[in-house]
Order: structure tokens, then sequence, then C-alpha cells
């Protein structure tokens, strides 16, 4: 089990300090400051990858010379993370914190700034393997952070989504790489002991 | 990319404004509340080799499957095939020494075969199964190396199930969250 973060037992400490002297819909904040933990800043970081993610795709759905295949692909594939982006932001709020607002942070959307909707069809995919790949790591990553079960089993269900989505992505090139399957690996491992369960990109 | 010229870039402005419009749209609800409190910590080491056993049952079904559907594949469904069959011995070995690691004694039973139509579909629906049964056992591992490897495990089983539905004609991503076997329209 993952222990609390240093921020939330200072937080805990402070209420448990004053609750005598604090009206009751203070302490209800307080509460909710005590729990943004490793936990809630891991679901808010893939929060923004996955709006990004989102934006990314429905953008070039619509903008870009897709054909038909990929244009689908891209459609369906950017509501999937709207669904991913809903559910986390729902188990954000359920530990007392509020999703970040969209239009909150700009930085959010840094990792888009290189994206150019007027590439052709296969650079377009390239940047597409790209978040998705980041997504996969990210999720793989994230899930030490989580120490709620229901936790651990979405962030494989939507992690295995993006694996999903790296593969679509792979087969829509003109030349899909004989490692279609191939993942990113994680870029912070707590696997150490198993180190064989990893694999490279290749690509 | 279009010419020699900067790539026309997408402004920030317009970013901002797509994705309000997008997530406007919603989606429907598809986690349950995790609760704010943290689970009770009801784990043992007992439990935990016990729950890595059934992860790697399911494995050692699916090592079994994909070497029945190597024969007959096409070349490229066999590339797909024999990356997650290496993966899998390799990851079953791991397994089994993190269940040693916990003084349990590793599996030697593959989790019940399913039949199909094609040796190709068959080692599909065992990683569909394989996936459920990882994903009910993620939710109850409490080590943070246990549930890494095994959270590996589930996306390396879904990008090979996506390449494997693909050459047999299916949808490779048909659902936002994998679950496993794949809601199917025309089986309700």
């Amino acid at each position: 089990m993952s222990p609390l973060s240093r921020r939330a037992l200072l937080g805990r400490s402070a209420l448990a300090a004053g609750a005598a002297a604090i009206p009751s819909s203070l302490l209800h904040t307080d509460i909710a400051r005590a729990q943004e933990d490793e936990q809630t800043d891991a679901l808010e970081r893939l929060i923004a990858l996955e709006r990004a993610a989102e934006l990314a795709l429905s953008l070039a759905a619509e903008d870009s010379k897709l054909d038909v295949d990929a244009k689908a692909a891209f459609e369906e594939l950017s509501r999937q993370n709207g669904e991913h982006t809903t559910a986390l932001e729902q188990a954000l709020d359920s530990l007392g914190v509020d999703p970040p607002e969209v239009q909150s942070d700009q930085a959010d959307f840094e990792s888009l700034l290189d994206l150019d909707l007027e590439e052709d069809q296969q650079d377009i995919l390239e940047f597409m393997i790209g978040l998705e790949s980041e997504l996969v790591a990210a999720y793989e990553d994230e899930t030490v952070n989580f120490n709620a079960g229901d936790l651990f089993r979405t962030a494989a269900q939507v992690g295995a989504s993006h694996a999903q989505h790296l593969v679509v992505h792979r087969l829509l090139t003109d030349t899909p790489p004989q490692s279609v399957t191939n993942l990113p690996p994680a870029s912070t491992s707590a696997t150490a002991s198993n180190p064989e369960t990893t694999s490279d990109e290749g690509e | 990319m279009t010419g020699p010229s900067a790539p026309i870039r997408v402004s920030r402005r317009r970013l901002l404004v797509a994705s309000s419009a997008t997530l406007a749209a919603g989606a429907p609800l598809a986690m349950t509340a995790c609760g704010a409190a943290e689970e009770a910590d009801t784990s043992s080491p007992e439990r935990e080799a016990e729950l890595l056993n059934e992860v790697l049952a399911g494995q050692l079904a699916v090592v079994e499957a994909l070497q029945a559907a190597t024969g007959g594949a096409p070349k490229k469904t066999q590339a797909v095939i024999l990356s997650l069959f290496a993966e899998r011995q390799k990851s079953t070995k791991g397994l089994g020494a993190l269940i040693r690691e916990l003084d349990g004694t590793p599996t030697e039973a593959a989790a019940e075969s399913i039949a199909a139509e094609s040796a190709v579909e068959a080692a599909t629906r065992q990683l569909e199964a394989s996936i459920a049964t990882s994903l009910d056992a993620i939710g109850e591992l409490t080590t943070d190396a246990y549930r890494q490897a095994v959270h590996r495990a589930i996306t390396e089983d879904a990008a090979t199930l996506a390449a494997l539905r693909d050459t047999l004609g299916e949808d490779p991503a048909p659902e936002a969250f994998v679950m496993g076997p794949a809601v199917r329209p025309e089986a309700e």
C-alpha cells in the first residue's frame, strides 16, 4: 500500500490541531485539500493527457486530409478518450477534489503545439502514435500512485485502451511495422524485481 | 510535410475552444465511485500469491493458445502472435519468481482453454479471458511492483488482442474501457 503523501499528512495534521475552532463548512474544505496527494496529482496529469489526445484526434478528424478509414478511427478514438476523461474527472471528484477546469491551464495543451493539421496522413499518424505511446507509459507509471482498487482496475482498463489505440494508428500507417503491438516502456518502473516484463519500442 | 514553409500551427485559443466543445458532449459514466477514503488493507502475502497465480494461469493458457495458433496463421498474424508468445514466456517466468518471493508455489496449470472455429480466434478469446482475470486481480493487489507487472501484462494482451481482432475482421478497439470480452451487438 502506498504511504500517504507528506502533503496529505500535513493537511490532516493541521485539520486535527484546529478542528475545535473551525466552522464545519471550512472543515469540509480542509478535508478535500487533505486528499490532494499523489493519487489526485496522478489523476490530474492523466486528465490533461486525455484532454490533449481527445482534442488532437477531433481536430485532425475535422481538418486534416485523412482517408475514410482514418477519419472514422480518429472520431471513434476521440470519443473514447472523452469517456476516459469523464471517468477520471468523476474519480477525482469522488476524492473531494474539483477536476481541473478545461481552460485553466494552457500548458495542458503544450504537447499539441507541434501538431500540424496540414501535414499528410502519415505524419499525422506518427504524431498520434507519439501521443498514444505517452499515454500508455503514463498509465503504467501512475498506477503506483493510486490507493483504491477501483482506480487500479480503471487505470489498467484505460491504459489497455490506449495500447489498442496505438495498434489502430500503426495499422493505418502506409507500412505497419512488424512489431505493431510493441509498447513503450514505463518511464518509472516499480517492476525492478521483474525486469523481464518490459519490452522495447523498437521502432 | 506540406513544403518548406513553417507549418500552420494550431493556435492555443482554438485548442481551448475546441476542447470545450468536445468535452461538453459528455460521456457515459464508466467508473464506479472509488470513494474518498482509502480502502482497508486486507492483503497478505498468501493472498497476493494467490492473485498472481490466477494471473499466471491465464497467461499459461494464452501461451498454449498462441502456440496452437502459430501454425496455420498468415505471416502478418504470425509476427503478432510470436511477439506476445515470446513476451509471455518471459513474463510467466517473472510471475513465477514473484510468487516464490511470497513463499508461494507457481501454478503449472493453465486456465481453462477456450474453443473457437479457428486457432487464431481461440487465441483471441483466450486473450480476452486473460485480461478479465488480470483485471479482477489487479483490483486487489496492493504491492506496487506486482500491480505494475500485471498492469503491463494487461496492456500487452490488449495490444495483441487488437491486432488479432483486426486479422479476424473485427473492430480492434471497440470500447473505451477494455474489459476482456468485448460487448458484441450481434451477441445480444
